[in-house]
């Protein structure tokens, strides 16, 4: 008959398994089980906040409110600019609140992840907050004031042009309407004023 | 600090070779580890995820955009009347300014609609978005949870199995002892 068996020890392989197993252990939990609470706490925080301030901030650096983002008297005279302004900062606001939520969620489910042992989402979601698309609101609102800008422009230069030859013709002793140079003359400079239009070298 | 710095420095680990803790009974160690993870989990994260879970029936982004066009429309309504006052009413007619505030009511009014609607869209999103995730999450705990099960209940297969074996080799073995007994003693006798 067999003696009764011994139990068997453990090698030296399986003790310095457990013990550097229990030591990784402790030290995770020392150090990585904070930094994942704070995560947690962290995750809450409203990035829809951080978006609507740029998101406003976007708005004003548009030129909506006039060029440079100054206020301009070609906005104040605007009977629509207002109203496209209301328009474009309220759905800009709206996109800001969806991105930052999403970003608050993607955070949020990130950490909870890592708490339970799954994956987690290497990202804080701020990147997503910082590049808040325009929305098509205030893409329109800025082109129709930069439209108008460009319509003011021109009717300034009309308007330039318009005094400025009607003076010299009037210092010249000709009428406003009614210039004192010869038909050579005449031609040569506007042949100048197209070069000088178009950038071009080659002046008389 | 580089991380050499840091290990000059004595703190990079309470934990050398020389002095790792001694496990003489992984069993309950890691019967412990498990429990005490358990008890954090429900300590720290349970009612955090049970926001999350809540969190699919979110409706902040609808009633925000609810609360923002009006909002807007005030402001914009301000500087409006602010930059009219600047320029010393900018040169507009009465007529002039009834449209313009016509336009603030009637821009307003779309802006809220289209805010709202985009708002509901945009809200649809997060919320699958959520929800597809923490069911990615709950599959992951489910298998997990499974796994862990599963192995328990092989574990206590193969011991009630091993139990068994020892058992009717137990038996066998009294019997085969009876048997070399009782033909010892028969040749005994007979001799």
């Amino acid at each position: 008959m067999s003696s009764k068996p011994k139990e068997q020890e453990a090698s030296q392989a399986e003790k310095m398994a457990a013990s550097v197993a229990l030591a990784e252990k402790t030290y995770f939990d020392d150090n990585y089980g904070p930094i994942l609470r704070e995560m947690r706490d962290k995750s809450d925080e409203d990035l829809a906040a951080v978006g609507e301030g740029r998101a406003n901030l976007d708005v004003a650096a548009s030129g909506i409110d006039g060029p440079g983002g100054k206020a301009s008297l070609m906005a104040a005279q605007s009977v629509d600019a207002s109203a496209d302004r209301a328009s474009a900062a309220a759905s800009m606001a709206s996109q800001a609140a969806f991105q930052g939520l999403q970003a608050t969620r993607q955070r949020q489910v990130g950490v909870l992840g890592t708490a339970r042992g799954q994956q987690a989402e290497a990202t804080t979601g701020l990147a997503r907050v910082a590049r808040i698309e325009n929305t098509k609101a205030l893409s329109e609102a800025k082109n129709k004031m930069v439209k108008r800008a460009a319509r003011n422009q021109a009717m300034g230069q009309v308007a330039g042009t318009f005094m400025a030859v009607g003076m010299d013709n009037k210092a010249n002793e000709g009428g406003w309407f009614k210039g004192t140079k010869t038909k050579e003359e005449g031609s040569k400079r506007f042949k100048n004023w197209m070069f000088q239009g178009f950038g071009l070298d080659g002046l008389d | 600090m580089s991380i050499l710095e840091y290990q000059g420095t004595g703190g990079y680990s309470q934990y050398q070779t020389s002095n790792l803790p001694e496990v003489s009974d992984p069993e309950s160690v890691y019967a412990n580890m498990t429990r005490s993870d358990y008890d954090n989990y429900m300590r720290d994260y349970r009612g955090f995820e049970e926001m999350l879970l809540k969190a699919r029936d979110d409706t902040s982004l609808i009633d925000k955009a609810r609360r923002n066009a009006p909002k807007e429309a005030e402001k914009a309504k301000g500087i409006q009347a602010r930059n009219l006052a600047r320029y010393g009413g900018g040169g507009l007619s009465v007529a002039q300014q009834q449209e313009q505030g016509r336009a603030m009511q009637r821009g307003g009014m779309l802006s809220m609609a289209g805010n709202v609607n985009n708002a509901r869209i945009n809200q649809r999103e997060v919320n699958q978005a959520t929800m597809a995730d923490l069911i990615n999450i709950g599959q992951g705990i489910n298998r997990n949870a499974l796994g862990q099960m599963g192995d328990a209940a092989s574990m206590a297969a193969n011991r009630h199995m091993q139990y068994k074996s020892a058992k009717a080799q137990h038996s066998a073995q009294m019997t085969g002892m009876a048997g070399q007994l009782g033909s010892a003693l028969l040749a005994a006798w007979m001799i």
